[in-house]
């Protein structure tokens, strides 16, 4: 992704997160969370794998039973009963669906955070018209975030090698020493990012000034053709999605669109 | 060249950062500031290159060259002052060493093949040539990445370059390479303002020596009076900075003999016998993702009860690689409860107060709460954190939020410690006070640090084990690691070289007297 015009894997990821917020099918959102995982295996450099693997499972396990336990919209299906505890099948579904949207767009946005250097996430988001300050942030952000994940890990190990495991307590001095252990990161963080403030400021950035530069961006064909597939397909998905919202309320119907319908109903 | 006239920093807060600080650096000048953490002198860096007021209040002035600094459009700044901050992994921008020297050109407007050219001669500048313009930044060492930043302030063609401890994460050779640059753009013109506590990398490198205590110019010197002895010497000692070369520089001029040497082989424990080890490390082996030949390479590693044991080697060779295994892998490598200090303390100061901080452990452990505040002050005293109990950790310096976190690290009882680079930013004085309140405390547990001080390692460790390419290149007595020093391609410091040439094995220097 290095190589890539940093526009492209900006408006892959655009396109990604309306498809994912276009789409409500769970096979569907498991293939774009699929499309996410394969780009962060894909950015490979410094990626612990296995913790990756093992918080996407938990999330996605945790919220598809949190939802099936305390899903309360009607009509539900009992799926699952153990005496008093019922595991709804609309529950399950509709935390699967949000638990891999979440999947989704965070693998996805993790692999452009890793793979494209932060100078020339900026440079792709000032041609993609992306106000300065705002540009700025989102490349400083999306920059930490690797960072931010392991050292999250350094802190919760650092905790448990200086005393009693955490679980060893009441449950709301279990959920304090939680919520403390976001202050080293959050401290590191605004550390890191004052530093990168002031050495950018110290190099005369100027977030309202357009910046010159000396590899100015160009897309290889490929790219266009890439970038062009993608928003074009994205913007039919959306469409798509459109029309039969607009024929399930009764907005807009049009007989010969009916296979569009049927295959919304089953893809979207 | 630059010149600061009555500057004055007032935090939001109402803390005065610096109290009428004026200074002077002549063209082709290098001024090394010095003083204890916490005195100002990384304020008065960012004022010097004007990026500090944004939250405080600022009054003086600065003038670069004779114009004021303030008159001087923030992206036409580049092309008079240079900065370098600490933690230059920070402060990169670019996925490789190309953009990251062109990024101050960029800002400034200049032409593309303008920006080519000049981006050539930094990375000749910086020595990065094998590398390339294409190399990505992230695979560089601690020392390219010095020099990559540093070639990056000076790239649009300042005048005036300011570093702030360029030094604490270099070992010896990079500090060599970096110094080399630095007294060359002073040659050619060029002005230094260089805040660092190592002193023995900076004394023979400056030609004046400017000491901030409590934001204020405590002594203002040229290098050259700083000899064994001196007022000046003894000025520095009042304000915690203490100066080992200085010993070497005085009997060059006029050898003398050394009296009252402290050898630190008289305080190390027996080591051995029957007592389990408590940490066990054979054959360790281990590659980073992508990397193309191990970071660590057959390792073996015994530690017992009472040892202090340091770890030394340049940068990228493997150091903090083997605490990481020695902290994450269970599978090679065997401990008893070990607590790591990582060379970030950030990462593991998590509590509302310091006070809290060290407790945490105590209190964890079962112990009262009067036995815990007795413990707690008399260690924040020896960590001179005492008048800093009910402030939050992470509002401390960097300096201050270390020795908390080696002091709460140690307050929780563990078997092992480990520190990684626990000297990095620290003036010597402290440092000496960290390790004294440890070593009087060790009893049966065990001390593992990394540093790239050889002195501090020579001194203070009973054992010493040298890291080079991944592999153990030397595993013994301080004594005999001297003559091994070159092997892992470190260079033995001058005082070291003095004691040795006098049939003494290393000692503290700062509990040598000349006679």
């Amino acid at each position: 992704m290095v190589a890539l015009d940093p526009r492209v894997p900006l408006v892959l990821l655009g396109c990604l997160g309306c498809l994912v917020l276009a789409v409500d099918q769970t096979a569907s959102l498991a293939g774009l969370a699929g499309v996410g995982v394969v780009a962060l295996a894909g950015a490979g450099r410094g990626v612990p794998w296995l913790r990756v693997a093992a918080a996407l499972a938990a999330l996605v396990w945790s919220t598809a039973l949190s939802q099936g336990l305390f899903y309360g919209d009607l009509p539900r299906v009992v799926w699952v009963q153990l005496g008093p505890i019922v595991l709804w099948r609309e529950g399950v579904v509709h935390g699967l669906e949000q638990s891999l949207r979440f999947v989704a767009l965070t693998t996805a946005g993790a692999a452009v955070a890793v793979r494209v250097p932060p100078d020339r996430l900026l440079l792709g988001l000032r041609a993609l018209r992306v106000p300065g300050p705002l540009a700025l942030m989102v490349a400083a952000a999306l920059r930490f975030v690797p960072q931010v994940v392991r050292e999250l890990w350094w802190v919760r190990a650092s905790r448990a090698s200086r005393g009693r495991a955490a679980w060893r307590r009441w449950p709301h001095q279990w959920l304090l020493l939680e919520l403390e252990l976001l202050v080293p990161v959050v401290a590191r963080s605004w550390r890191r990012a004052a530093a990168l403030a002031e050495s950018l400021d110290s190099r005369g950035y100027d977030p309202d000034v357009a910046r010159a530069s000396w590899r100015p961006l160009r897309m290889r064909p490929g790219e266009v053709a890439l970038v062009v597939g993608a928003v074009a397909g994205t913007a039919v998905v959306c469409g798509v999605r459109a029309l039969f919202w607009a024929y399930g309320q009764d907005l807009f119907y049009a007989a010969p669109l009916r296979p569009l319908y049927a295959w919304a109903r089953a893809w979207l | 060249m630059i010149e600061a006239v009555g500057l004055r920093y007032t935090y939001p807060d109402g803390t005065v950062g610096l109290d009428g600080v004026d200074l002077r650096v002549a063209a082709g000048s290098i001024v090394w500031v010095a003083g204890p953490s916490g005195g100002g002198k990384s304020t008065l860096v960012r004022l010097l290159c004007g990026i500090a007021g944004e939250n405080g209040v600022v009054e003086g002035h600065v003038h670069v060259a004779g114009r004021p600094l303030r008159g001087i459009p923030r992206a036409g700044r580049p092309e008079h002052v240079g900065l370098v901050q600490q933690e230059p992994a920070d402060q990169v921008v670019a996925g490789t060493i190309a953009d990251e020297l062109a990024f101050a050109l960029e800002s400034s407007g200049w032409a593309p093949d303008r920006v080519a050219a000049r981006v050539a001669e930094a990375i000749g500048w910086a020595g990065l040539v094998v590398e390339g313009g294409g190399h990505p930044t992230w695979a560089l060492s601690g020392g390219q990445v010095q020099r990559l930043v540093t070639a990056a302030a000076l790239a649009a063609g300042a005048r005036v370059l300011l570093l702030d401890e360029p030094f604490a994460q270099l070992d010896t050779d990079a500090i060599v390479a970096l110094s080399e640059r630095v007294r060359a753009f002073a040659a050619d013109g060029g002005a230094v303002v260089l805040v660092e506590h190592r002193a023995e990398a900076c004394l023979p490198l400056a030609d004046r020596v400017v000491v901030l205590a409590e934001g204020r110019v405590a002594l203002d010197a040229p290098s050259s009076a700083f000899v064994a002895g001196s007022a000046e010497v003894a000025a520095l000692r009042r304000v915690g900075v203490h100066l080992p070369g200085v010993l070497s520089l005085a009997d060059r001029a006029a050898p003398r003999p050394l009296s009252a040497c402290r050898l630190a082989a008289a305080a190390r424990p027996p080591v051995g016998g029957e007592v389990p080890p408590l940490l066990v490390a054979r054959a360790l082996t281990w590659s980073w993702p992508g990397a193309t030949r191990p970071a660590l390479d057959g390792v073996r590693l015994v530690v017992g009860p009472g040892e202090r044991v340091a770890v030394l080697g340049r940068n990228g060779a493997g150091k903090s690689t083997l605490l990481d295994r020695i902290a994450n892998d269970r599978a090679a490598v065997r401990t008893g409860r070990l607590v790591v200090v990582p060379q970030d303390p950030d990462l593991v100061l998590f509590r509302r107060t310091v006070y809290d901080e060290l407790a945490y452990g105590l209190l964890e452990a079962g112990w009262s709460r009067d036995r815990v505040h007795a413990r707690v002050m008399g260690l924040a005293g020896l960590l001179g954190v005492g008048g800093k109990l009910e402030a939050p950790p992470h509002a401390l310096s960097r300096g201050q939020r270390l020795r908390v976190a080696v002091g709460a690290a140690w307050a929780s009882r563990p078997e092992l410690l480990v520190l990684d680079e626990p000297t990095a930013g620290q003036d010597a004085a402290h440092v000496a006070a960290m390790f004294d309140a440890i070593t009087d405390d060790l009893g049966a547990s065990a001390l593992l640090f990394t540093t790239h001080d050889i002195g501090l390692a020579l001194v203070r460790a009973t054992r010493v084990v040298l890291l080079a390419g991944g592999r153990v290149v030397y595993d013994g007595p301080p004594a005999g690691a001297t003559a091994k020093l070159g092997a892992a391609g470190l260079g033995v410091p001058e005082w070291v070289a003095l004691c040795a040439s006098r049939g003494l094995p290393p000692c503290d220097p700062d509990a040598v007297e000349v006679s």
